[in-house]
């Protein structure tokens, strides 16, 4: 213990903390974001141009962020709005039933993927964010910057339209 | 297919969404990709099968007292194919603090579970105490009162300064100033990698520090303050920051930054003073604004945001949006300051970077190019790759990590610091592996080695190799057969010749 008081230094940590740099930033979270960017994208080559511009974002803004403890809602945030950004741009549905999956997978959802992509992209993020991310519907709301009760409008509408959808018969 | 209720479609789409993400993360085969303006990793390919991950230095110039890198705060069930290695736990030590500040004490991870509490000794006898959940409070220290906790503090029977121990509780860190400098140690359930043995006796000790903290309040007594009564922390200055972050808004909706005005007049864009920005020209980046304000005044301008409804969690702050759909965001946010800090404005204390002469001959140096991935996958038994990363280790300038992805298997091929003579090299040894270590020589170099084989708690295996004008250290998380004696045939006095050729 003979070493000299460290130096003041501005802008760094008071006391030592946990942190990460930007790679272990990144794959923390890839994975999950290109799958939820995906889903509601119905398009992996608009799911990675999501993922990828909001991941850039979120690390400029990253600065921004105190509360280290709310960073994976904020980085679905950016990303889910991104992906219902560019979700809504694309004029067909996207190109994941193509060739996406061999015979069996496709044979079991095929109905429920074609009727999932007649969707608005607003209503697939709702889905998306509420039954696979498990976010509560409070949360979901969050997340889109929509109020509670049009998140569960959305949730019923979807609902509702993948019945008939499916009632019609696209799952063939 | 017949009509379902609602929790018959809401199970069915949980499977099928669950089915559908696989599909996509199957199909992705692109690269993350980070643009140069971010000065930061400018490319790196990525492999979806084997998320390999280095958590290495810190968050630029944010982090510099991190001593658990890549550990801790953020990682929330981490979705990644195979646990992340967390490099090299060695301790950075702190710094950052007011010349007042006798003893600074953080403890919890900042989570929701475990949420920060703060115990900060101020060299006038003030105890500021900040528990996880309540009012802040203060209490006076008497002169005996002052030494006797800087003494018990400072008493704690751990091999080194600056260390990062494993310990029961999520996460503590202690700073405290002695007659001799300082004495730092930081602690918790998940330490990081640990290439310095920790001796059961070291565990017990910084458990009965983390007790001890915990119960500092009634450990206290009568002769110890001047006034036993709490009373509630009221600052008398808060901090003002306004960060303007580029481009486009987070949150579209919300509103312009020029309707908003502070009690003096001032607008988000000419309040206070502007802050150095680190690359002018770069139009990306973050630009700051800071004052200090009377606690009077910071409760009346956080009033007034309070009352616009737009206080962002997120941000801890209030979000605001400037120019069109591309502009950028503008944060605000409040913090009332500890006695003695200067909040925002303690950037303007920053010495200028100094332009270096001469470029560092280590900086080029290229860790990979020591061990080739062939001899790592034999060392290891298990086939990985190496890549290139900013040293996570205390002082050290590029690290080379091999992961193999599956099996949690990694080794690090780091590059210290120049280093000029025996003692040089000695030294850093002893810092990294603690005192007692295995040093040989093998003709002009030294090799040290950790005694993790025998240690009973958490340890890495590693080897160091002082080669002037190298420092290199190589560890794993698995032990390779004959340790001591592979290691050194790996990390052959030869293959490091090869990097001194500038």
């Amino acid at each position: 213990m003979n070493q000299k008081r460290p130096a003041g230094q501005a802008g760094e940590a008071v006391i030592d903390r946990p942190t990460v740099e930007l790679e272990s930033f990144v794959s923390e979270h890839y994975g999950r974001l290109l799958r939820l960017a995906g889903l509601i994208c119905h398009s992996v080559t608009d799911a990675e141009d999501a993922v990828q511009a909001g991941l850039e974002r979120a690390w400029r803004k990253r600065g921004s962020l105190n509360d280290e403890s709310r960073l994976r809602p904020w980085l679905d945030r950016i990303v889910v709005r991104e992906a219902i950004r560019t979700g809504s741009r694309r004029p067909d549905h996207g190109e994941l039933p193509a060739d996406a999956v061999g015979p069996n997978r496709a044979d079991e959802w095929a109905g429920l993927r074609i009727a999932f992509a007649e969707l608005s992209p607003p209503q697939r993020a709702a889905l998306v964010l509420h039954l696979y991310a498990g976010y509560p519907v409070s949360t979901t709301a969050e997340i889109l910057g929509a109020p509670v009760e049009t998140i569960r409008s959305r949730l019923r509408l979807g609902r509702e339209r993948l019945r008939e959808l499916l009632a019609e018969g696209v799952d063939r | 297919m017949n009509r379902m209720d609602d929790d018959q479609l809401d199970a069915a789409l949980r499977r099928f969404l669950v089915a559908e993400s696989e599909v996509v993360a199957s199909r992705a085969v692109s690269e993350f990709e980070m643009v140069d303006r971010l000065n930061v990793v400018a490319r790196r390919p990525w492999d979806r099968r084997i998320i390999v991950l280095l958590a290495a230095a810190l968050l630029l110039a944010a982090a510099a007292g991190a001593a658990i890198v890549g550990s801790g705060l953020i990682r929330e069930t981490p979705q990644v194919d195979h646990a992340v290695p967390r490099l090299l736990g060695a301790a950075i030590c702190p710094s950052g603090f007011a010349d007042e500040v006798v003893m600074s004490v953080t403890m919890g991870t900042g989570n929701e579970a475990t949420p920060y509490s703060e115990i900060t000794l101020y060299r006038d006898g003030e105890l500021l105490s900040k528990p996880a959940t309540g009012t802040p409070t203060v209490r006076w220290l008497s002169p005996s009162g002052i030494e006797r906790v800087v003494e018990r503090a400072s008493a704690v029977q751990v091999d080194g300064n600056c260390r990062s121990v494993p310990a029961a509780r999520p996460y503590g860190s202690m700073y405290v100033e002695t007659s001799d400098g300082f004495f730092a140690v930081s602690w918790g359930s998940d330490p990081g990698t640990q290439l310095h043995p920790t001796t059961p006796s070291e565990k017990a000790a910084v458990e009965e520090l983390d007790n001890w903290l915990a119960g500092l309040d009634e450990w206290l007594t009568g002769s110890d303050l001047i006034d036993a009564t709490p009373d509630p922390y009221v600052a008398d200055r808060w901090s003002v920051r306004i960060q303007r972050v580029c481009c486009g808004h987070s949150d579209p909706a919300a509103p312009d930054a020029a309707d908003f005005t502070f009690p003096d007049g001032s607008t988000l864009t000419t309040f206070g003073i502007a802050l150095p920005i680190s690359d002018p020209s770069d139009p990306s980046a973050t630009s700051e604004r800071c004052g200090l304000v009377a606690g009077s005044i910071g409760q009346e301008i956080k009033a007034s945001l309070d009352a616009t409804g737009l206080q962002n969690a997120d941000y801890s702050g209030w979000l605001f949006t400037e120019g069109g759909e591309s502009g950028p965001d503008i944060v605000v946010q409040l913090a009332a300051l500890d006695p003695h800090s200067r909040g925002c404005l303690d950037v303007l204390d920053q010495p200028p970077p100094v332009p270096s002469a001469s470029p560092d001959p280590l900086s080029e140096a290229d860790p990979c190019s020591i061990l080739t991935d062939e001899q790592v996958t034999d060392a290891l038994g298990r086939s990985v790759s190496g890549e290139a990363h900013l040293s996570g280790l205390p002082g050290g300038m590029r690290d080379c990590v091999y992961f193999a992805g599956a099996s949690n298997a990694y080794m690090v091929v780091s590059i210290r610091q120049l280093t000029t003579s025996v003692e040089d090299g000695r030294e850093l040894a002893r810092e990294l592996f603690g005192t007692d270590l295995s040093e040989t020589v093998q003709g002009d170099d030294r090799v040290y080695t950790n005694r993790c084989a025998d240690a009973p708690l958490p340890c890495d295996a590693a080897i160091a190799i002082s080669h002037a004008p190298y420092f290199v250290v190589l560890s794993s998380a698995v032990p390779w057969e004959a340790t001591p004696d592979q290691a050194l045939r790996l990390l052959s006095p030869i293959a490091i010749e090869s990097l001194a050729t500038p």
